[in-house]
C-alpha cells in the first residue's frame, strides 16, 4: 500500500466517497432546466446565477472550474442555465468574438484550435443562435460536416468516419442543424436516420444508445429529442410512457433504469424533458421539484444529489490516495470508486450517472491501485477500445474530440490498471496522434511532459529521456516547476514536472521540491499557487502530500495523475 | 555573521544575479532602478530563491510584502536579519 497523508479537509460523504466542495456546472444546469420543465425554479436562483456567472473567462467563453480555459461544453451549460433563470449572459462581445475561433473543419471544436466533433457543433449552434442571436456562417460547410458523421446512412457518430453511431450524437447532430437552419431539410440521410433511432426502442419499452444496449432515461430523452428534429416520433410512444412511469420512485423523481433505484438530477431532468417532447407538457410533479430544490448547495449551485450523500470519483480517489495506512474508511472508498465503474459505461465516472471520463478512471485506477484494489478490468479494457477516436487520440469521454490529456491518460491508465495496451489500444495510431499533436503543441511544460510519458510507455525511451530532461528549463530559483519558463511554479506543473522526471529516468531535485512545497502548505492542506494562503481542496492536497511523501523519500514514484 | 558581513553577503548575491558590481553606497538604492531590465517581478522570485538557499531562510511570498523588503540590498539584510533572530529565539524556547 501506499498512500500519503494529507490534512483533514476531506468531505466524507454517506454514500462511502468523498466530494469536492463546489458545486457543478453540469448539476446546475440540468437542475434548472429540469425544474424549468417542470415549472418551477431553484430555492435560491440568485445563488446559482452567481455560480454559473462566475465561471466566465475574460475571453468571453466559461470554464468548467475557475482557472481552466474557456470551451463550448461549459460556455452552453452557463449560459443556457443563466437564460433560463432570467439573468443576462455578461460580456456578450467578447463571447462573440470567442465562438467563431472554435470553427474547425466545417464543424465546431469544443475549445479553439480543437477538431470538431458533434457535441461541440451542437453546443456552438445553440450558444450562437439562441444566446447571441448570430447566425451561423457556411451553412452549406456545416451541412457537409454533420451528413460526414452519419454512419452507412443509417445513425449517426460522433465525428466523421465514427463507425460507432450513437443516439446521443443523431440528438446533437439533428438539433444543431435545427438551430442553426430551422426548418431547412436535415443534411441527414433522414429516413435512415430516423429508422435507426426508432430501432433503439427495446422490447421493454424503453430506449437504449446503441444497439443492444440497455433502456434508460437518458437515451428515451436523446432519441424523442432526435426524432422530434427530424419530424418523427418513437414507435411506441405509450409503451415508453409506460417505461418512464415505471421508473418512478416513492420519494418523488426517477431512477435512470430498472433497478437503479436512486434519483439523481439527470434522471429527474432526462424523465421531464421526455415528457415534454412525448406529451407536450410535463404535469404537476411537487415531489420531484422538491427533490431537485434539494440538491441545490448552500449559497452556490446544483449537484446530482443530496450533497451529503454525493460523492465523486476525484474527491474520493484522492481521499483514498491521502488516507494514512490502515484508515478504517479505506474499504468504503474502495466500494465507491468500484460502484462508479457503472453497468453500461465501463469505464468510471465522474460522478455517477453522467458519461464515464478517462481522467476518473485514471485517478480510480490509481487510487486504488494503491491499495492493491482494481476496477473491472475485462470492462476496462473493452472501454479502451471503444473509446479511441478515428485520429487515434482519446477525447475525455466517448465521442469527445481527441486531446494530448485524456490520450496520454489512457496510455497511462493501461499502464497504471495492469492492462496490455498493446491489445487494447492501436498504438500505432496513437503513436501518429502524439507526434501531431507535438509538432502542433506550442512547448508547454505539461504538453512537453506528458508527450514525454507517452514516448516512454510507447518505447521511445531515448526520446523521452531527452524530452524529460528538458524539464528543466521551467524549474525556478524557488523550487518546482511553473507552467511557463521563469514563471512562479505551482503545484499542478510541480507534479507533472516530478512525475515526468521520475517515470523518464531524468534527475529529481528533491531540495528544490522540498522548497517549493514549503511554500505551498497553508493550514492543513496545499494551495495551488504560493502566492496563495488558502487550501485548495482535496485534490491539490492529495498532490501536495503525494509530492511531500516523494521529496521525504517515502514514495519513490508519483501515481501517474492527469487534471 | 554580524549585520555588516550580512550585509556584504547580500550585495554579493544581489550582484551575481544582476550581474553587475553593486558597491555598499548603493545598498539603499531600489534595485529596480539599479537594474530595470533584470530587476522585474520575475527578477525578485529569482532573488528569493537565491537567498532562501543562500541564507537558510525561508521567505513568505505573500505576507513578507516583497514590494518593500526585497526592494533594495539593505531591506533584503534587515529581512534575512530578522527572520535569523527569530529563529533564534524560537530555537531558545524549544
Amino acid at each position: 500500500m501506499t498512500t500519503a497523508t494529507a490534512g483533514t479537509m476531506t468531505l466524507f460523504t454517506t454514500d462511502g466517497g468523498a466530494r469536492v466542495p463546489e458545486a457543478d456546472l453540469w448539476c446546475s444546469y440540468a437542475a434548472v432546466r429540469g425544474l424549468h420543465w417542470l415549472g418551477a425554479v431553484p430555492a435560491d436562483p440568485d445563488a446559482v446565477a452567481t455560480f454559473m456567472a462566475s465561471r466566465q473567462n475574460a475571453d468571453g467563453g466559461f470554464a468548467w472550474q475557475r482557472g481552466l480555459p474557456s470551451d463550448i461544453w461549459a460556455t452552453y451549460y452557463c449560459t443556457q442555465t443563466l437564460r433560463d433563470l432570467g439573468r443576462p449572459v455578461p460580456h456578450r462581445d467578447a463571447l462573440t468574438a470567442w465562438l467563431p475561433e472554435l470553427r474547425s473543419d466545417g464543424g465546431f471544436g469544443m475549445s479553439p484550435g480543437r477538431p470538431a466533433d458533434v457535441w461541440a457543433t451542437y453546443y456552438a449552434a445553440r450558444t450562437s443562435t439562441e444566446i447571441l442571436g448570430l447566425p451561423v456562417p457556411d451553412l452549406p460547410g456545416l451541412g457537409r460536416w454533420l451528413a460526414s458523421c452519419q454512419h452507412d446512412g443509417a445513425g449517426v457518430g460522433w465525428q466523421p468516419g465514427s463507425d460507432q453511431p450513437d443516439v446521443r450524437a443523431g440528438y446533437y447532430a439533428a438539433n444543431a442543424w435545427r438551430a442553426v437552419a430551422g426548418d431547412a431539410p436535415v443534411p441527414l440521410h433522414r429516413d435512415g436516420a430516423v429508422r435507426w433511432l426508432r430501432d433503439r426502442q427495446g422490447p421493454d419499452g424503453g430506449m437504449g444508445f446503441t444497439p443492444g444496449a440497455e433502456s434508460c432515461t437518458w437515451a428515451a430523452f436523446r432519441a424523442v429529442r432526435a426524432l422530434n428534429a427530424l419530424g418523427a416520433t418513437v414507435a411506441g410512444p405509450d409503451a415508453l410512457r409506460r417505461w418512464l412511469a415505471a421508473r418512478r420512485l416513492p420519494g418523488g423523481g426517477y431512477e435512470r433504469w430498472d433497478g437503479y433505484g436512486s434519483a439523481d438530477v439527470w434522471s429527474c431532468f432526462t424523465v421531464a424533458g421526455t415528457l415534454e417532447v412525448l406529451d407536450g407538457c410535463v404535469g404537476d410533479d411537487p415531489a420531484t421539484v422538491e427533490l431537485v430544490r434539494g440538491f441545490q448547495q448552500p449559497g452556490s449551485g446544483f449537484t446530482y444529489r443530496d450533497p451529503g450523500a454525493a460523492g465523486d470519483s476525484l474527491a474520493t480517489a484522492a481521499a483514498l490516495l491521502s488516507l494514512p495506512a490502515g484508515d478504517a474508511r479505506a474499504g468504503s472508498l474502495v466500494g465507491w470508486l468500484r460502484a462508479a465503474q457503472l453497468p453500461y459505461e465501463d469505464g468510471v465516472m465522474y460522478m455517477p450517472g453522467r458519461g464515464a471520463e478517462i481522467r476518473c478512471t485514471l485517478w480510480a485506477a490509481a487510487a486504488l491501485a494503491a491499495h492493491d484494489r482494481h476496477l473491472d478490468l475485462s470492462r476496462l479494457r473493452r472501454w479502451l477500445r471503444t473509446l479511441q477516436n478515428v485520429d487515434g487520440g482519446f477525447g475525455y469521454w466517448h465521442g469527445r474530440g481527441s486531446d494530448l490529456t485524456s490520450t496520454v491518460s489512457a496510455l497511462e491508465l493501461a499502464e497504471t490498471a495492469g492492462i496490455d495496451a498493446a491489445t487494447t489500444i492501436d498504438l500505432a495510431a496513437l503513436r501518429r496522434f502524439v507526434d501531431a499533436e507535438r509538432a502542433r503543441q506550442p512547448v508547454t511544460l505539461t504538453g512537453t511532459a506528458q508527450i514525454a510519458r507517452a514516448l516512454a510507455l510507447l518505447g521511445a525511451t531515448t526520446q523521452a529521456a531527452g524530452l524529460a530532461a528538458t524539464m528543466s528549463g521551467w524549474a525556478g530559483p524557488l523550487g518546482g516547476y511553473s507552467a511557463t519558463p521563469r514563471g512562479i511554479p505551482d503545484l499542478l506543473s510541480t507534479y507533472q514536472g516530478v512525475l515526468t522526471t521520475q517515470v523518464c529516468g531524468a534527475f529529481t531535485d528533491l531540495a528544490a521540491l522540498r522548497r517549493l512545497l514549503r511554500k505551498l502548505r497553508t493550514g492543513d492542506g496545499y494551495a495551488w499557487s504560493p502566492l496563495s494562503r488558502d487550501p485548495a481542496g482535496p485534490l491539490a492536497n492529495c498532490l501536495g502530500a503525494l509530492l511531500t511523501a516523494t521529496a521525504d523519500g517515502r514514495l519513490p514514484v508519483l501515481p501517474r495523475l492527469n487534471l | 555573521m554580524t549585520d555588516t558581513e550580512l550585509r556584504n553577503a547580500v550585495r554579493d548575491t544581489v550582484s551575481g544575479l544582476l550581474e553587475q558590481v553593486l558597491t555598499a553606497e548603493q545598498d539603499d538604492s531600489p534595485l529596480a532602478g539599479l537594474a530595470p531590465g533584470r530587476y522585474d517581478s520575475l527578477g525578485v522570485l529569482d532573488c528569493v530563491g537565491l537567498v532562501e538557499e543562500r541564507f537558510d531562510v525561508e521567505i513568505d511570498l505573500v505576507s513578507d510584502d516583497l514590494r518593500s523588503t526585497f526592494a533594495s540590498v539593505a531591506a533584503i539584510a534587515a529581512l534575512i536579519g530578522r527572520k535569523r533572530r527569530d529563529q533564534s529565539v524560537l530555537q531558545a524556547l524549544l
